[in-house]
């Protein structure tokens, strides 16, 4: 959505008024991201929090970015990288940045988050 | 008296009212924790994804705040800061805050489809259309009244008006660098971020000095290229630069406004008349963002409700995040009326209006912190005018969407099939776009802001009506939506019947006329109310239960 507080200008209503494709640019983002969620939910129920979060709601993304480095002891150089280098789409696990700016969904980042669970879950 | 006492009332009056009055309306609107929500039952990862509370206030508060919350206050301190403060507060918390949760739960119920989907689940597809010509007018009284509020902000603050030109281009290469070549995004934000402070001290350094209507004409040839680009070259970008500097004047504000905390020195009421206005109506038309906004609706039923986790947060995000906006609102207010009042007449008449008013005020709160206080009186501008001039072109935007859909203009296609840019999307944005232009020129944004006011609470009125309707089909008790449509309604018919008057009489016809379509819409659409909501319950005709 974008907004100057008196005209919302929102995907759904966009969708209604029959203009989809104006944020294309986003929604291959967010297509992209959402197919990893489904994978995730539907591999992992219960077993792992996902979070999505809009890169324009920096309030939210940045402490939490810094909170979670900090939480699972991530290297000071990497998590600058987590930090301040992700492009998006980006994913962030535990702390760590494993995919950067990826439009489409790569199988081996999959397996690494499944490593990373398993290895969790042990 | 100490201008912390209002913030300290307001405060006060809002957590007591988030966790009672609040609470109560969750229960009557039928609030279940164990109910799952859309981004539950319908999770795509795409559109339907749960997001914690934290991070959909914070998403929501960025959708709904801006500059009208900003100039309402600020031009009604001229009755008095009493009235004014009431308004803000008591209509925040039983009006504004009650459409904004009540929309975004009555969503939530239609499997997170916007406000205009509830409208015609409710109401039927008469309530649609009304809505989008209620909508489609209340556009081009947002172009006209933020292009006079712009032009008149850099003609008094011209290192605004070369900061906000500078912004542009800085917006543009963000754009690029993050949407189409994926620079880093942080990174990115960080040399944006920077850069705009870099172009307040080329504006002080370069002030452009133009005249009013020269101003407006840019601004109309601005809005119409801005409208018809791309959404990522522009619009995104500057959308989202403008939050960082949002959250930089508000920040600055409120702990500069703690730690000056200044005397009041506007009275407290000046009497029932002011000028050529009436403090009923045209207060309650003049503050509308910061007590109650029709737009509100599309913003609760946009990706908000698509995006909650669960019905209790609803209280949160919609209940709390027009609560958060109604004390932006008080804050607002202090900085008009703080000033003496030949300042404040001064400044209103001659030295450009509302926004250097708040100028004023919001660099007194940051020079607390050691910054000069012109510095602050352009950045304040600057970031009030980036919000003003968002609203003009996604204004110009969605204009034409509604305009191309009320009167089924359909873009030509191609041999493929496929739709080809057509002198139809051209021709749509003018028709938006000039009406808007026309009243601009007229430079009246005192007379056509409160219009703009009555067009918004207008809006309001249709969803809570259909908030209402969807109540009543339901079983539920509906009082609590209807009484605050039912204000409504006489507050806007009664405004708008007397703002036409008072145009006529003082020459401005086509705002009058404007004014007179509203009325006879308003008068419509209150019809229209009644018949919906005496109509016997049938529950076949909507799907979603309260």
């Amino acid at each position: 959505m974008v907004t100057g507080c008196c005209v919302p200008f929102d995907g759904e209503f966009i969708r209604e008024l029959g203009k989809e494709d104006l944020f294309s640019l986003n929604q291959l983002e967010i297509k992209t991201i959402g197919e990893l969620y489904r994978k995730l939910r539907d591999e992992f129920p219960n077993q792992v929090e996902v979070i999505m979060v809009d890169p324009r709601n920096p309030l939210y993304l940045i402490p939490k970015l810094i909170k979670e480095t900090f939480n699972n002891k991530i290297p000071f150089f990497r998590a600058l990288k987590t930090i301040f280098l992700y492009r998006t789409p980006a994913v962030i696990c535990d702390g760590e940045l494993l995919s950067s700016g990826q439009k489409v969904l790569d199988q081996n980042l999959l397996n690494t988050i499944r490593k990373r669970i398993e290895s969790s879950n042990k | 008296m100490n201008s912390l006492v209002l913030v300290v009332v307001a405060l006060i009056a809002f957590i007591v009212a988030f966790l009672t009055y609040g609470k109560w309306v969750a229960k009557q609107l039928g609030v279940d924790p164990a109910r799952p929500t859309p981004a539950h039952t319908m999770t795509d990862g795409v559109d339907y994804v749960p997001a914690k509370a934290p991070v959909l206030l914070g998403h929501h508060f960025a959708s709904i705040a801006g500059a009208a919350p900003i100039v309402g206050p600020v031009t009604a301190a001229t009755f008095g800061w009493i009235p004014a403060f009431l308004w803000i507060v008591l209509g925040g918390i039983f009006f504004g805050a009650v459409h904004d949760f009540g929309s975004l739960i009555a969503s939530v119920r239609h499997k997170g489809k916007s406000i205009g989907v509830v409208i015609n689940d409710t109401i039927g597809s008469t309530g649609k259309l009304l809505f989008n010509i209620f909508a489609w007018l209340t556009l081009i009284l947002v172009i006209a009244v933020f292009a006079i509020i712009i032009a008149k902000t850099f003609v008094a603050t011209p290192a605004a008006g070369t900061a906000s030109i500078l912004f542009m281009v800085i917006a543009v290469f963000f754009g690029y660098g993050v949407y189409r070549k994926n620079f880093p995004m942080l990174v990115s934000t960080i040399i944006g971020v920077a850069l705009l402070f870099v172009c307040i001290w080329i504006g002080m350094m370069y002030p452009l000095h133009l005249s009013f209507n020269a101003w407006i004409t840019l601004e109309m040839i601005y809005i119409f290229a801005a409208s018809v680009m791309p959404v990522w070259i522009l619009l995104q970008p500057r959308d989202y630069l403008n939050s960082f500097l949002l959250y930089a004047l508000l920040a600055g504000s409120v702990i500069g406004l703690f730690l000056s905390h200044p005397a009041i020195q506007m009275p407290g009421y000046v009497g029932f008349k002011v000028g050529a206005n009436y403090l009923f109506p045209v207060l309650f038309v003049t503050i509308a963002c910061g007590a109650l906004s029709g737009f509100h609706s599309l913003v609760s039923s946009g990706t908000t409700s698509k995006q909650l986790d669960n019905e209790t947060d609803a209280r949160i995000i919609g209940y709390g995040g027009m609560l958060i906006e109604s004390l932006l609102a008080v804050i607002a207010l202090i900085t008009a009326v703080m000033l003496a009042p030949d300042v404040y007449t001064q400044i209103m008449t001659k030295g450009g209006g509302a926004v250097p008013v708040f100028a004023s005020g919001a660099a007194t709160f940051l020079a607390t912190f050691g910054i000069p206080l012109a510095t602050g009186k352009i950045f304040a501008a600057l970031v009030v005018s980036a919000f003003a001039l968002t609203s003009l072109d996604t204004g110009a935007r969605l204009g034409r969407y509604i305009f191309q859909e009320l009167f089924e203009f359909a873009s030509s296609k191609d041999a493929k099939g496929e739709t080809k840019s057509s002198v139809n999307n051209y021709v749509a944005t003018i028709i938006t776009i000039v009406p808007g232009a026309y009243l601009a020129y007229s430079g009246q944004g005192m007379a056509i802001w409160p219009i703009f006011g009555a067009a918004n609470q207008l809006l309001a009125a249709l969803a809570l009506l259909a908030v209402s309707v969807w109540l009543i089909k339901s079983g539920k008790n509906s009082l609590f939506t209807q009484i605050p449509m039912y204000f409504i309604f006489a507050v806007s018919l009664t405004a708008l019947a007397l703002l036409s008057i008072n145009n006529f009489k003082s020459g401005h016809a086509s705002i009058a006329i404007m004014a007179v379509i509203l009325f006879i819409l308003a008068i419509v659409l209150a019809v229209f109310a009644f018949q919906s909501l005496k109509k016997p319950s049938n529950p076949s005709q909507t799907n979603a239960k309260a």
